[in-house]
Order: structure tokens, then sequence, then C-alpha cells
């Protein structure tokens, strides 16, 4: 009976709307690295989170070297020998790197009150020592560059761990970031953590996985799909077991896709770039087309369509219907056609406590205004229109909108852009997000009328079967530049695995 | 999701209440009170402070506030006093074109700069209030005997009510209108209940931002140029005292502090609950000063009760 | 005691030079600045560089100083205090109505200024708890707050000034220690209290934790809420100090001894370099700050522009100081 030092069991956990992880199971062995992997939208960092105390399971069980318990927050996490290093970084800029390794902890270093800076200063060099990082722990954080502020969010694990008896290190997409040479330091740091924690890494680069870890664990859905013993597996199962479900034709409406080649070419994108982000992207948008940007999170297709849309700065060309134009504000964009449904839509597209039919009539207000005042009974006649067409539950257009459904609000702000005049080009982000399995097909139906009506659509989506069943053309991104473009015609549709291959 | 809608109606009725309740004790302790000319003096005074109060209801919509109001008040009066003796009528123009232009210097320092509303409008409030001295010379700028004729339509009444209240109800009927008819009315609930959603649905916020401070400068003129026919002078110092009732008869009304729910009726109900609480607190004999403990009081209480505080993510 | 106020003192030098090494642009521009601005004056009116002018240039701006001092670790944590005024003519009306006055038989003597500090000090924490208990944004709160200190200091005053007989207490803003004027010692005393508390204890580096990314701060246990209070506990204490300076300069207790303070307090401490957004500044930068706004009403003065356009250009700089350290810093949705 081997010892587990850490045991997930049928954890489950909700999310208004979404079921983000569903009787998940995982289990760590003391001085183990246990690799985790996924789609976006798969659990992991739902996963992780929920091991770093963040969030609290909605059931389940968590078991820590024998013990059941239940982590209330960060601290009672770091308390019990469990530390993150965090995707975005938990550190603060402004504040030093010696400040920031013992934030919240520096009780040893005080002195009735007073912190005794000379012994900080020690224990920082030694904490950054461990990771090979000599640097005066006075300086800034903001004064030190992204992988050097890496080794000091390790450091400051480490800081937590220490002294526990069986210290466990969550690493959250550490190398997404870093140039191959600093991943290379980093492993180099992971095996020799190795001898006194035990860790779980998750990266969507199966590769690094691949050679860090001992065992992997492959999620998907917010479900187990497998484990597998690093040296009995390979890349290629591992895609296959990431996204393995057959395409079901019909779920996405391939039938009624139609192919768009030959049309007018009505948004032409030309060497895009933002630093950071994205770099030369290019494609071309025919009309009624419907294009997926897959990738990756961080790969840049989420930028780009935000860049689209005037959120981004970027360098480069964007011709609607043979001119250039400028889009520097979403207003801007709203003016030249192009309507934008963003994948976070409570801070981002639907508000909730405005009505439906002031939100439906939010983007095309200036089109049923004469002299500033609105024709109301135009407002509401369109308001009523859209609701019948995509069949909202509403008890009234007065009603505000917290109180409908995930798949209702998505359906609302889908009105909004039908509803107003001059669209031609619609950026869906992640359309189905939150929404159930229901409305889902409706919103798949739907999205096949507008591009049928001549509606151009970009879609991104973290749902790759969705992405290949619903366009006709895909582009892959990996680190901000398009890799691979993929023709998806409905009698041609791409396999999953072709696109994670250029996907990570 | 119903402990809201229980909240709002609550909400929705206490300031009626409050004013329904206030007249009758009032009443009750003073039977003159409800006499018509209690009446109509009551409604004379409260004026300026319903059509600053309106004002500021736009701006604390859409989650932002003004602490200039009571220098651009003083400003306008003073500009119309000093243009008096050689624009004559115009010199009312001049004082509502100074309201705008304050109203737009604010919003576009708060729109475009990014800046937060309260910082910007605290240092606009000393630049007026500057300007008002420097046109003043430090002192109130009365009008000349001979010229008091300029100042009759607004201390003068028509049928039966007095041009002061009658300005005061146009321009509520003006606020309300905007705020129901207009597209940018919409605007101003889309962006108090969710200023990131409305941005990305192309409207140009910043731009709503602008208008809604010009639209309160605009009514703190108003109300300096009624004020400054009232006491026939210009007064650098005559808007100081007006920062504190204003805001806390938009709170009392029940306009939410974080933006987006509230409007004109509320505010007007609020400014008179303001008002008599002040009748009511002289009747009994409390100290003018003491009031000011009170409606301190009062604002923190009323913007906890009012509060949402799950739109708040990170308070500051 | 001496030997342990050198020693801090001693530490403190040592960490301040450390500091002007590394200085960077937030630091450098608001210090060249004050010295181009001293250029200028000294050029106009050389008497004013002598020990005695500038002791008296020091004396006006002591005041205004050490509120800025209070309402920095406010500022720094990306709050606001707005109850500035009324807290300092509360603590000042309170002090001269506790002092032996003309206006009635208190004589508490040194106990009146610890009451009137003390007052201050608590309802600085009540701002505080007002903000984190009630959740109240701090602008509102602290608002209302002053509103209340500055109603109940009128209610004290009554219209009269209550002239102060204690001539001990006159003597803590006209007396001098070894030719310094006293209240520059209280100030350089406070200075370095708060310095210390700033680089030598929790205070400041929770301050600027707060201030740079609350949430992020939570997470990692750093008690938001508790220092929260702290500060506005801190500044309460300042605003005290400095009323109990005010009424003692001008030896009577009036309720509009606050007047002003408001907006070049704030205007000091956001142009020393402190960001308006929070996270970062300090008691030092704040000071510098002070001394900018202080030396340029001073310009105003000698150069003969009315006195009615201090407030101008007091406005036009805290704007444009503000723009800039917007943009240096997050953006956030402005409300």
């Amino acid at each position: 009976m081997e010892d587990f030092i850490l045991e997930l069991e049928n954890i489950t956990k909700e999310f208004p709307g979404v079921l983000a992880l569903d009787n998940v199971s995982l289990r760590l062995k003391k001085n183990e690295v246990v690799g985790l992997v996924g789609e976006n939208g798969a659990g992991k960092s739902t996963l992780m989170k929920i091991l770093a105390g963040i969030y609290q399971p909605n059931s389940g069980k968590f078991i820590l070297n024998g013990e059941e318990v239940r982590f209330n927050s960060y601290v009672e996490a770091n308390k019990h020998g469990i530390g993150m290093v965090f995707q975005e970084q938990s550190l603060l800029p402004n504040l030093s790197i010696a400040e920031n390794l013992f934030l919240g902890s520096e009780k040893k270093f005080l002195n009735y009150g007073r912190i005794n800076k000379k012994i900080m200063n020690d224990e920082g060099r030694r904490l950054l020592k461990l990771v090979d990082f000599d640097h005066d722990p006075w300086t800034k954080t903001k004064d030190i560059d992204f992988s050097q502020r890496q080794m000091v969010e390790i450091a400051k694990v480490l800081r937590i761990t220490e002294g526990a008896n069986n210290s466990v290190i969550l690493f959250d997409e550490p190398t997404s970031l870093l140039q191959d040479k600093e991943i290379e330091k980093l492993f180099g740091i992971i095996n020799d953590l190795k001898k006194d924690h035990s860790i779980i890494f998750v990266s969507h680069r199966l590769d690094e996985v691949l050679e860090i870890s001992d065992l992997v664990y492959i999620l998907k859905d917010g479900k187990n799909v497998a484990v597998r013993v690093v040296d009995e597996t390979d890349r290629a199962e591992l895609h296959r077991l990431m996204v393995g479900r057959s395409l079901q034709g019909e779920y996405y409406k391939v039938d009624r896709q139609i192919e768009a080649d030959d049309k007018e070419i009505v948004m032409e994108v030309d060497n895009l770039s933002s630093e950071g982000l994205f770099k030369s992207c290019s494609f071309k948008l025919h009309r009624g087309e419907i294009l997926g940007l897959c990738g990756v999170e961080g790969s840049g297709n989420e930028a780009l369509c935000r860049a689209i849309f005037g959120l981004v700065s970027k360098t480069g060309r964007i011709s609607i219907d043979d001119s250039e134009i400028v889009i520097d504000s979403p207003d801007t964009a709203v003016s030249y056609g192009i309507g934008y449904v963003p994948k976070e839509r409570l801070a981002e597209s639907i508000i909730k406590y405005l009505s439906v039919t002031d939100n439906i009539n939010l983007s095309n207000l200036k089109n049923i205004q004469q002299y500033g005042i609105i024709k109301s009974d135009q407002g509401k006649s369109i308001t009523n229109k859209w609701v019948k067409r995509l069949r909202i539950k509403t008890p009234k257009i007065t009603t505000k909108c917290y109180s409908l459904s995930g798949g209702n609000q998505q359906k609302v702000i889908l009105s909004k852009w039908l509803a107003t005049e001059g669209v031609k080009i619609l950026i869906l982000d992640h359309p189905t997000r939150g929404v159930d399995v229901g409305a889902k097909e409706e919103i798949y139906e739907l999205i096949r009328e507008i591009a049928q009506n001549g509606i151009s659509i970009i879609l991104t989506s973290d749902t790759l079967e969705e992405l290949i069943g619903l366009s006709n053309k895909i582009y892959v991104m990996k680190d901000g530049v398009i890799t691979k473009t993929f023709s998806a015609t409905s009698d041609n549709k791409p396999k999953q695995e072709e696109l994670v291959a250029y996907m990570v | 999701m119903k402990t809201k809608e229980l909240e709002i109606d609550y909400i929705k009725w206490f300031p009626l209440l409050t004013v329904i309740l206030l007249t009758l004790v009032l009443s009750l302790i003073n039977p003159d009170f409800i006499s018509l000319y209690n009446i109509k003096s009551l409604l004379t005074q409260t004026s300026v402070l319903v059509i600053l109060s309106c004002g500021m209801t736009f701006v604390l919509l859409t989650g932002g506030i003004d602490l200039s109001i009571g220098s651009i008040v003083s400003c306008s009066g003073v500009i119309v006093a000093v243009a008096l003796p050689n624009y004559g009528y115009w010199a009312y123009f001049f004082g509502l074109l100074f309201g705008a232009g304050a109203g737009f210097f604010n919003g576009i320092i708060v729109a475009k700069g990014k800046a937060p509303s309260f910082i910007v409008t605290l240092a606009s409030g000393g630049i007026w209030l500057s300007l008002a001295y420097v046109c003043s010379q430090g002192r109130p700028v009365p009008v000349p005997t001979d010229l008091t004729y300029y100042r009759s339509w607004i201390i003068s009444e028509t049928l039966g009510l007095p041009n002061v209240t009658l300005i005061t109800i146009a321009l509520i009927v003006f606020g309300i209108f905007i705020l129901q008819k207009t597209t940018i009315g919409r605007y101003i609930y889309a962006m108090g209940n969710g200023e990131r959603a409305t941005m990305l649905s192309g409207v140009n916020v910043q731009s709503v931002r602008i208008k809604v401070f010009m639209l309160n400068g605009l009514f703190a003129a108003v109300g300096g140029i009624l004020l400054f026919g009232r006491l026939a002078s210009g007064t650098p110092t005559v808007g100081n005292s007006y920062l504190l009732p204003v805001i806390t008869s938009v709170v009392v009304g029940g306009t939410a502090i974080t933006g987006g729910f509230g409007g004109i009726p509320r505010t007007v109900l609020g400014a008179f609950i303001i008002t008599l609480l002040n009748n009511g607190m002289n009747v009994i004999g409390i100290d003018a000063f003491a009031q000011q403990i009170v409606m301190g009081a009062i604002l923190i209480v009323c913007v906890t009760i009012n509060l949402d505080r799950k739109k708040l993510l990170v308070l500051k | 005691m001496l030997i342990y106020i050198l020693q801090r003192k001693s530490n403190i030098i040592v960490d301040f030079l450390k500091c002007l090494k590394k200085a960077n642009m937030s630091v450098i521009a608001p210090v060249a600045t004050l010295i181009l601005l001293w250029v200028i004056i000294g050029i106009k009116n050389p008497r004013l560089l002598s020990w005695f002018g500038f002791s008296r240039f020091l004396l006006t701006v002591i005041p205004m100083l050490i509120c800025s001092f209070g309402v920095s670790h406010v500022i720094r944590m990306g709050s606001i205090d707005l109850s500035i005024e009324g807290q300092v003519s509360l603590s000042g009306v309170l002090v001269s109505y506790l002092v032996k006055n003309e206006m009635n038989s208190y004589d508490m003597g040194f106990w009146a200024i610890i009451i009137a500090i003390l007052v201050t000090t608590i309802m600085g924490v009540v701002n505080g708890l007002i903000h984190t208990k009630l959740k109240i944004p701090s602008f509102l709160g602290t608002f209302g707050m002053g509103a209340i200190a500055n109603g109940v200091s009128i209610l004290i005053f009554k219209g009269n000034p209550i002239r102060i007989v204690d001539k001990g207490f006159r003597q803590i803003s006209l007396g001098k220690f070894i030719n310094i004027p006293n209240m520059i010692i209280i100030a350089l005393v406070i200075y370095l209290i708060l310095l210390f508390l700033q680089k030598r204890t929790l205070l400041g580096t929770y301050i600027n934790a707060i201030g740079g990314d609350e949430s992020l701060a939570g997470m990692v246990g750093v008690p938001v809420n508790k220092y929260k209070v702290i500060s506005f506990g801190i500044a309460g204490f300042c605003y005290g100090v400095a009323g109990v300076m005010l009424a003692s300069r001008l030896g009577a207790g009036m309720s509009d001894l606050g007047n002003g303070l408001l907006f070049y307090s704030i205007t000091g401490v956001v142009l020393g370099g402190t960001s308006i957004l929070g996270g970062s500044g300090g008691v030092t930068r704040t000071l510098i700050g002070v001394l900018i706004i202080a030396t340029l009403k001073t310009g105003l003065i000698i150069f003969r522009i009315s006195p009615y356009y201090q407030d101008l250009v007091t406005g036009l700089v805290l704007i444009i100081t503000v723009l800039f350290s917007v943009k240096r810093g997050i953006l956030q949705i402005a409300k």
C-alpha cells in the first residue's frame, strides 16, 4: 500500500452556470512529480486553485497526509505546506523582492514591531540562492525582468513550504513566457526540488510535461479521463486523450454550413502585430464565412480578436470592403460594422441590472433616434422581434437580465448585434461558455443562420470540437503566430489531434 | 437575487414616505407649516438645492462625483454680476457658458486622462474658486440699483408661482426627459451598471462622460445665477456650503453611489427631505451648526443602505 | 532615551542615503523642481534664503506638512481622506476650549492636547471602520465624517473665537529650543517617527502592498482591514497635532482653522510623487511635495501675483501631476 501525500477524491466544483469539475480525483505520492494536462476549460486551473485553498470544492474529499482537510484560504494551505507558483505571478511589483518573499509572514523578523532588516536580508539571499538567483533582495520587483521574477516566485514558494513535513508545490503554467534556456534552468530546479517536495505541474506544452513528470493526469470537460505513467505513453496518446471525442456533425449543424471561398472578401487583415501578444497575422474573411481561430491561452487568438475590435493597439493593416481603415476603439469598430461578443459575459457583455430591451438596443440606439430622442416604439418592436426569433425566455422585455439563465443572456447579447444596423462581421469569443446543452444547440443554429444571411463570423472557442464543427476555415495560433491553416469544409473536417499538434 | 428586488422596492418608497412623514410631523409641531405662504417660501428655499442636486445626479449615475459644484455656483454668479453692467442680459449667457465650460474641463480630464473624478474635481474646484476671487477681487459684487431691472425675472412671480420654482420645475422635467427618453440617458444608466460592457457595445463612453459633467456644470451655473438674482450680488463664497447638502440629497433620495440606479424624481424628493429636516431642526431648536453633524451622519447611513456591495469588487 | 533616538536617527539616515542612491525619475523630478524653484525665489528675494527667512517660511508650512504626512498613508493605500479640514478644526477648537481661555474655566493644559489628539485619532479610526466594515467608499465616508467633525467644532465654537490665555500652550508654536522653533522640532520628530514606522515596521510594506494590489495582498495573508484602519488612525492623529499647532499659533480656537488644508495637503502628497492610485510614495516624498507647494505659494507672493491665483495654480498643478501619475500607473476605469 503506497503512501499518498495528497489525495483528492471526487471533487466537484460548480460556478454559476458552469460545472468546472465533475468528480475529479487525483493522487500524489511523496517526492513525485505529477503532470496535469487538458484543453482550456478542462478544469486544470480550477483544480489547482482548490489544491491551493483559493477555491473550496462543493463536494469531495481533500486528504493531506492521511487527514481530511478543508482550506478556506491560500494562507491556510500554506500553513499545511502547500504553495503555488502562479501563472500570473503573485508578486507585487511595487514592493522589493524581500518584501514579496515574506509578505504576510514577517513574524519571525519582528522584534517588538521592528523589522530586523539584516536578518530579512540574509534570509532573502538564502532563499534566492536556492533558485540560483543572486540579487540584492531590496531591489524593487518591477525592476527585474519576467524570468527573474519567476525565480523569485519560486523562491517564495520555497519559503512557504520550508519546514513542512510533506510539502507540495504547485506549478501553474510556469513556462508560458520563458525562453528555452530559462526553461532548462527551471527544470533543473524542479528536479532538485523533487528530493524534498512533491510537485504538481500544469502545462499545455506536452513535451515539457512528459520530460519532467513521473505521472500524467489528463482532464477533459472537468472530468478525469486517464492517468498515464510517463514512460508508458507519448505525446500522441496524450493528444488523443485530451481531445478525443467523435465529431457529431448534426450537433454543429454541419449540414447548414455554406462554403464561402467564392464569396467576396469582407475583411482583410494584413501583417497585424501587437507587442507581446501576436505577430504578423494575416487572413482574409469572406462574406458569410465562419473563420475559427484556435490556440491555447496566451497563443494570441483572443488578443487578435480584441485587436480587431479596437481594444488593443497594433500595427498592420485592416481593410473592410477593400478600403483600409483604422480601428482604434470599440466605437470605431462598431461604426465599421464589427460586433464583438466577449468571453466574460458578466464582466464584459451583459449588463445585468439593465432590462432585456435596454441590453438588446444598446448598440443600435443611434439608429432608432431622432435629435437624440429614442423612438421607443421602434425599440420595443425590435426587442420583441428578436426575443421571438431567438426564443429568449423572459417574462417581460423589461425584466432585468440578472434573472435570465446563462443561455438566454447569451441570446440577448447576440440579439444586440443582430439588431444593430450595419453589422457585417461578428467576433464570437467563446460563444457557448457557461451555456447549457440545449441552449448551445440553439446558438449553433443561430450562428448558421447568421452566416447564411451574409454576416461573417470570427470564432474562438476553448472547445476544439465546437470550433471545428462550426468553422469553414481554421487558423491555428501558437505563441503569437499563425502556425497552420486548415480548411474545414463540411465534408472534410480536420481531426482535433491535427489541430492540437500545431497548438502545443 | 430576490433580496435585490426587495431592497429596490424598499428603497423605492423610502424617499416619498419620508417626505410625507416629515411634512406630517412638522405640521403637527407647527400648524402654520401647511400654509400657502410657508409652502411657497419652502419651494423657493429648496429650488437651488434641487437644481444642484439634479445636476449632480447625472454625475453620480455614471459612478463619478463632482466636488467642484460649489465653486461653479459661486463663479457663475460672480461672472454674471461682473458682466451685467456692460453686457446686460448677455451676462446670463456668459454665466451658463462658464458652467458648461467648467463641466467640459472636468469631463475631459476625467475621461481622457482616466483620472479619478474626486481628485480632478477637487482640484478644479480650487481653480474655479480662484477665478471667482479674481473676478470679484474677493468681495461680493453688487448689482447697481439702476440695473435691478435685469434680475427682476428671477425674483418675480408668474401665474402665482415664483419664477424660480417654475425654472426649477422646467429643469426637473428636462432632467427626467434626458434620462428617460434620450439615447444619452440610456447610455448613462448603462455606464453606471456596466461601464466596460457599455464600452464594448460600441458606445463612446468618454464622450458621454464629458457631456454628463457639462450638464452638471450647466445646472450648477443655473443655480449660481438664481442665487445671484436672490442676493442681488455675485459672491465668491456663496456656493461653498452647498456641496454637503447636495450630495446628501442625492444619496438620501436613493441614487446609488456605485451608479446605475436612481434618477431625478428621487433626487428631488431627497432634496425636499433635506430641506424639511433642516426646517424641522430649526423648529426644534437645534443649532444651525449641529445640522451639519446630522447631515454628515445621514449621508453615511444612507450610503450604507443604498450601496450595492456586489458591484464593488475592490473598495478604495 | 536620547541615545535611543540618536540610534534610530542614524539607522534611518543610512536608509535615507541608500534611497538616494537608488533615485529614479519619480524621486528626481520633485527634488529638482524644488531646487529650481528656490533658485528662482532666491534670486528675486535673497532674504528668504537666510536661516531666519527660511525658518519663517517653514513655520507657515508645518501644519499643512503634518496633515500631508497623515493623509499620505491613506493615499498610498489607494483611498482618500476628505475629512482633513473638519478634524483639524475640531482638534483646534477642542484644545482651545480645554486649556486656560477667556471663555470658560477649564485649565487642563497638557491634558487638553492629549484629549484633542486622541479625539481626532479616534475619528480617524472610525473613518477606517466605516470604510472596512460598512464598505463605504472612502471619498464618501470621510466626506461625511469631515462634515460631522466640522459640525461639532462649530457647535463648540459658537461663533466666538476662544481666546487662549495659557502661555505655555502658546509656546508650542511661538517658542524655540536651542534657537530652533518648537514647531520645526515637533515636525521633525513626527517625520522621523513616521519614517521609522514606514521603513522599519510592517506598516510601510503593508500599506504599499494594499495600494499595489489589494486582493493579492489579502490572499497572501496581509491583514488588509486592520492596516486600513491603522492608516486612517495615523492620519487622524496627524490632523489632531496640526489642529493643536494652529490653535497655538493663532492664539484662538475657531472653526475654520482647517480651511484650505484639504486641497493643499493632498496636492502636496501627490506632487511629491505618491501616486493617487496607491502603492508608492512615503513621508519623505510627501515632505518634498509639500515644500514644493509651499514654495510655489511663497513664490506667487514674492512675484506679487494676486493671492487669488493660489488656488488656481495649485489646482492646475494637482491635475497635471495626477495625469502624469495615472499615465505611469495602472489604468483603471475612472470614476
